[in-house]
């Protein structure tokens, strides 16, 4: 009688380690999210900046929304996101900010960087958007908590993350 | 036939886990008792420390590292995004914030938790016809809060290569030979990469999106003798 439970859980572990070996946690992995070839196209990508090899990826990413919406999945943390910056980078704000958009109505844990990534997005809706290191100040551009004008580029150098104590207030 | 089971097992996970020659088991909850405490939810990778000789390997670490730890059921911020907001600050190295407070991480995030990653070893061994990829890392997650470590894992994992041809006498030999040679050229180490990554986040704790979310207190785990131990 109290062989049987242990027997149970030794024979669940087993089963679920020869699982492991032959899948390769495909299985597992199937019925939570569709990530299809995103490590793929992203170590090519990171390889190999190419143009093209950017697309692929962003192809990649927008297959993964796709399919996950097809399948009835949870599109997977970071793929709005994701897209969202592309689109910022390439200064196309108010798809950025849908997909910003997107990434905080999905994932509530992302509300902190989306808040921060869209408040970029707004502050440089009206420049060309991916002129890093400008010193051109966009006309009626947000403040960030320090008065300064934020936009992409500049922002990520603007907003103080590493002296303790001075990161920019957000709650 | 009990005994029986608990040696495949054994086998199983000694086959798992690569060369693990000392092993120990305990609970995830024994052993991780944080992250059932603290509950993170949200998760920051930072670039890894690169202490292999394979220049390639942070790349390959960090391209696929995302996947598996998003399979655990947390909200991993996408790489590709952080880390180019960590490059405008100057860190490309997880080893810059190592000794800093994680605090503005979680000011500048959002992110409950950060994992830190050091690549001992990144090495493709190719025999004639075995090849393995070998990697060794050690891993820390770390709170963003009170700047504790909630998880680590430190071990090697060894991934064949080697594609399974299973062409008989010589002729099938050198085809495997060259089928074997092709794949270390080709150097699409991507798949193996991410079983290496998904193997060193077998102990961890599932996050709160995954359906074993907090079910999983009394799942046992290997752990390897490492180093520090």
């Amino acid at each position: 009688m109290t062989r049987r439970p242990l027997r149970t859980v030794q024979l669940a572990l087993l089963a679920a380690a020869v699982c492991i070996l032959c899948t390769g946690c495909a299985k597992r992995a199937d019925s939570m999210y569709c990530m299809d070839n995103y490590s793929s196209t992203l170590y090519a990508c990171r390889k190999n900046p190419a143009q093209e090899q950017q697309d692929k990826h962003v192809k990649a990413m927008e297959d993964i929304v796709a399919k996950s919406e097809q399948r009835n999945l949870r599109v997977p943390p970071g793929i709005f996101a994701e897209l969202g910056y592309v689109h910022l980078k390439a200064g196309q704000m108010a798809e950025a900010r849908k997909y910003f958009e997107a990434e905080n109505r999905l994932y509530p844990e992302s509300k902190v960087f989306t808040t921060r990534l869209l408040t970029w997005a707004d502050a440089s809706s009206g420049t060309d958007g991916d002129k890093p290191a400008s010193e051109a100040t966009p006309k009626g551009a947000p403040m960030d908590s320090k008065g300064g004008v934020i936009t992409p580029a500049d922002a990520v150098t603007d907003a103080p993350m590493l002296p303790a104590g001075e990161g920019a207030a957000h709650e | 036939m009990n005994r029986l089971i608990a040696a495949a097992l054994l086998l199983a996970l000694a086959l798992l886990g690569g060369c693990a020659h000392t092993a120990q088991q305990s609970t995830k909850a024994e052993l991780f008792p944080l992250m059932y405490e603290q509950k993170p939810r949200s998760i920051v990778v930072l670039p890894p420390i690169n202490e292999s000789t394979a220049a390639d390997a942070p790349t390959y670490y960090s391209t696929t590292i995302q996947e598996p730890l998003v399979y655990t059921g947390y909200y991993v911020l996408p790489y590709e995004v952080s880390s180019d907001i960590l490059a405008h600050e100057g860190i490309t190295d997880g080893h810059q914030l190592y000794e800093l407070p994680l605090n503005t991480l979680k000011e500048y995030f959002g992110a409950d938790a950060v994992l830190f990653t050091r690549i001992k070893k990144w090495d493709t061994s190719y025999a004639v016809v075995a090849s393995h990829l070998t990697v060794a890392v050690e891993c820390e997650l770390k709170s963003t809060t009170t700047g504790e470590k909630m998880w680590n894992y430190s071990g090697t994992v060894v991934i064949d290569l080697t594609s399974h041809n299973t062409g008989g006498g010589l002729a099938g030999l050198l085809v495997q030979v060259m089928v074997t040679a092709m794949n270390t050229a080709m150097a699409d180490y991507v798949p193996y990469a991410m079983q290496a990554n998904a193997i060193a986040l077998n102990a961890m704790p599932y996050g709160p999106y995954h359906p074993q979310h907090e079910q999983d207190t009394e799942f046992k785990v290997f752990v390897q003798n490492a180093s520090d131990k």
